[in-house]
Formats: C-alpha cells, structure tokens, sequence
C-alpha cells in the first residue's frame, strides 16, 4: 500500500485526486515530493495533463459541512462538565512516575534488579507527602529544602540523597519552594523539580509553582531559574527572574512569561487571598483545585467578570461570604457545593 | 493531553471536546441524518470516554476511538428506534462539492460538474471510505477500524471507488458525445 510505489503510467486523474502522497504534494509541497513527482513525471511524459488535470481539482474538492451549533455545542459541554464532577474523582493526585520517562527507564532496570536478586540491590525508597483539600503542610527535605504544599497537592522525593547527585522532587498540584544552596568539590549542586509539562533547575532560590489543570505556571520571588522544556524533543531552556511568571497553558502552547506582582501569586503561603482583576471562573477553579469546593454562580453574573480583594490571615469562609457581598448573592451550600443565587431584595 | 485527561485533567477533557466536537458531529451526521441523534450521541461517547479513561491505553489515537464509539453508537440509536437493520443500510450522505474559487480556465465547470455528480453517485461505504480517509485523515486501518471492517477491505473498498468512478465518468462521456452528435 504505502511502501510500494504504484504503477502510475495508467492513472487517471481521479486516481491521482485519490492519491494520498498526491495529494499531499498538491496541498503541502515539499522538496522532496517535488523531486518526486517531477521524476514520475520524466519516466511518464504521457501524465503530464492528466497530473495538471488532477493538480488543479485537489484543492477545491470537499465534502459539505455538517455544522455542529454553536448552541448545541454549549449544551452538550455544559453537560459533560457536570458529568466530570460527578465522574473524575475531586483530582486524582498524580501516582508518581508515570509522566517522567526517566522512571519508565528505572522500571526496566528495577525489574532485571529483581531477578538478579532484589534483596542485594534494594531502590531507595522514596517518600511521597500529599495533602488533603483546604490543608497545607510544609515538608522539610533531606538537604533543608523546605517546600510548602498547598492543597490537595503531593510531593515525592527520594528518601536518600547521596552527595554529588542532583537533588530530585517531583510536584503535582502547587507548592512553594525554599531551595538551600549546597555545594561540594565538583561545583553547586542543583536542585530539580519535575511537573508534568516542565523542569525547574535551581541552585538556591525562592519560587512558587502551581500544576493544575495541565497548566504549569512557576513565578520566581528571589534568584535564578531556569526551566526545561521536556515535552518537545529538543531541551529548551529559559531563564527566569525575580518577579517574572512563566506559564504553559497546554503541552502544546509556547511559554508565556510575565512580569507580575509575585505576592499574588504566593499569597496562599500567607494564609491571604489576594486577587487583581482575578476573572470568577480563576477563582472558582482555585477553590475546586484546593478546597475541593464545586462553585456555581448565578446564569446572568459572567465567569469573566474580575474580582479583586486582599484578605490576610482569613479563611475560605470568608472569600465566600466577600464575593456574596460584592455581587448581592445568597450563598447556599451543600457538602462541597456553593450555589451563589441573585439575591432576592423584598418589594 | 491524553495523558493528562486520563489522569483527570479537566482542561485536557475540554481541549479534547472543542478539538473534536465539530469534526465528530460533521462524520455523525451523514450517518445519522438527525440533529438531535448525533448530538446525544457526541454526549454519550464523551462520557464514556470520561467512565473508563484509566482503562484506555496511552499510545490510542483520541481521534480513531472517538470516530469508532460514535459511529457504534449512532448505529446502536438508530436500531434501537427501528431505524435501520442491517450493515447495508447504513447510509452516508455526504456531498461533494467543488468551491468555485478554485475554477480556473483550465478547468472547465462541465468537468467539475461530472466529477461531482460521479462522486456523488457512490454507494454509502465507499463515500465514507473516501470521506474518512481523504478528508478526516485517517489511515486503512483506522477507517477499517471505525466501519469495522478489515484493513484490506478498507482499501479495496476505495479502489472500488476509484473503478466506480471510471465507469461513471466514461458513461457520461459517452453520453455527451451521444448528445452532441444528436443536437
């Protein structure tokens, strides 16, 4: 099919319309395909007005359009994302492992470690810290790294951290970070956080990074960065500074970084909310993401409509009851879910 | 992001709904012929895609496996209300047509015209073998696999499609030149 090449001296130009490298060439030339075609052509001079022929329907041929509405295409989301709730458990913590594939490596070796003999060369054990919605808790690694997990977030490292090596932790939801410097005679000793879309190299700094939702956004708050791009083959490496938030939206997206008022973004290690034209649905993705809380607000108050507020030493409790008030709400909660409802005045 | 979506990734799962939603509706509906079907049925695989994400294998196609549950389900809707029986009935309507702004005077709007009515003119299976592999991008054996069918008789069916079109084509042939002797 792929592999060989057809007998073309007998096409017509309906064969060649239904030629996939024909096509292709049509509608994506290349120097390749043209070095291609052009010998085709060359041992078959007969083609020539048969391939002009087919060259010239290829790209205005369709099949008509089905439209999907742009209504029905709402409707049908709307529903899938309550099926979500309901469906994907409250953010399955990430098991470790499975998006680095450096551990995909560490398996393989790890199972012919086992028949050699498992009780010679045990892994080092690796220690996993998660955190339960609403809670935090600050981690004190082995070196005297300290990170601070916001909830419903874990952090995995390894329990032994031998000297020279570059010192590893792997993140899933957010956590800030306060990376000690360590030295020994081959130079600095780097510190190394793994997410799902990138690695954050350090040497000894201040920084903030918040997984969530297949985004991965690292503000830097003092010192130096730098982040590796693991998804594309080629490592890509950006420098960070003080004060600037780096943010992939998607795997696919390119690295967007910003110069921001870094408190914003670190506030959660405070205890503050802090927002800034902070659009609703940023805030009520937060509050499912941490709280576990499943918000809704009323059909005609817009998820983009920006709040802002500056609340120290407060709880969730509070922000509801803030938000209720700046937009006259009723707020009406039920386990994990907070309906906010228009307020009904008296007449 | 299918990756992230089996892990639970709510970003990831919109992603997917707004990448596929429309291309999965315009297959849907030339089976289907119904609005209201098709859309249920786009809802339906979504959240059976959501039901058992952590079963699906890393390396499956998004795209293959949203084709082939929603072509799957369609059928199953359609049987369910009587509305068709077997294999053969399946229908396909899909349309050729030719966008005017790519006519030149190369190309003449009586060979276009005869192309289209040709193309249109073949049975539902090779339509749709056509349409999923031209124009959605799949391979044999992804097309194979969504009209569950074998691989080789994914692309016998398209070479079929290509002989169908020969004869077509020469028989209008003929006929013009009948009518132009005629007139």
């Amino acid at each position: 099919m792929g592999s060989s090449v057809p007998d073309y001296s007998r096409y017509t130009p309906e064969h060649f319309l239904f030629d996939e490298a024909f096509r292709r060439w049509v509608l994506n030339p290349d120097p390749e395909a043209n070095a291609f075609w052009t010998g085709i052509l060359r041992q078959h001079p007969h083609l020539s007005p048969v391939m002009e022929e087919a060259r010239r329907l290829v790209p205005g041929l369709r099949v008509r359009t089905d439209e999907l509405a742009e209504a029905s295409r709402k409707r049908i989301w709307d529903q899938l994302d309550q099926r979500f709730d309901q469906l994907a458990e409250p953010l399955p913590l990430r098991r470790f492992g499975w998006w680095n594939p450096r551990f995909a490596a560490a398996a393989a070796v790890l199972a012919l470690l086992i028949t050699v003999g498992w009780w010679y060369l045990r892994p080092p054990a690796r220690q996993e810290v998660r955190t339960g919605f609403g809670r935090t808790l600050t981690v004190r690694l082995p070196d005297g790294s300290e990170v601070k997990l916001n909830g419903n977030s874990a952090l995995t490292y390894e329990a032994d951290w031998s000297e020279g090596r570059p010192r590893e932790v792997w993140l899933s939801g957010e956590g800030f970070f306060r990376v000690t410097k360590q030295q020994n005679p081959a130079g600095k000793i780097k510190f190394i956080t793994h997410t799902p879309g990138m690695d954050i190299t350090v040497l000894g700094t201040q920084f903030n990074v918040n997984t969530r939702r297949g985004t991965t956004a690292v503000t830097l708050i003092e010192g130096k960065i730098q982040l590796t791009d693991r998804r594309s083959r080629q490592t890509r490496v950006f420098e960070l500074h003080p004060g600037q938030r780096a943010m992939r939206r998607t795997e696919t997206a390119p690295l967007d970084v910003q110069t921001v008022r870094t408190e914003i973004h670190d506030a959660w290690t405070r205890d503050q909310f802090v927002f800034e034209n902070t659009p609703l649905r940023d805030i009520a993705d937060m509050l499912f993401d941490t709280y576990g809380l499943e918000i809704t607000f009323p059909d005609d108050l817009p998820a983009d409509k920006r709040f802002t507020a500056n609340l120290s030493r407060q709880n969730v409790e509070t922000l509801l009851t803030v938000i209720a008030e700046t937009y006259q709400l009723d707020t009406e909660r039920t386990g994990n879910r907070v309906v906010f409802r228009r307020r009904h005045l008296p007449d | 992001m299918w990756e992230d979506f089996r892990q639970g990734d709510r970003g990831a799962f919109s992603t997917m709904y707004e990448k596929y939603a429309g291309v999965l509706y315009n297959y849907g509906y030339k089976i289907a012929q119904d609005r209201q079907l098709t859309e249920d049925c786009i809802q339906d695989v979504f959240v059976t895609l959501l039901e058992y994400r952590q079963r699906l294998a890393p390396t499956d196609s998004i795209k293959f496996y949203l084709f082939k549950a929603l072509r799957r389900e369609i059928l199953r809707k359609l049987r369910q209300q009587n509305r068709f029986a077997s294999e053969d009935e399946i229908d396909f309507r899909a349309t050729f047509v030719y966008e005017d702004s790519w006519l030149d005077g190369q190309l003449s709007r009586e060979r276009v015209g005869e192309l289209l009515q040709a193309l249109n003119q073949l049975p539902a299976r090779q339509k749709e073998a056509i349409f999923l592999k031209y124009f959605d991008g799949l391979s044999y054996a992804e097309v194979a696999g969504v009209m569950g069918i074998e691989p080789s008789s994914a692309y016998k069916i398209i070479y079929k499609a290509l002989d169908k079109l020969q004869k077509l084509l020469t028989f209008q042939l003929v006929l013009l030149l009948l009518s132009g002797r005629i007139g």
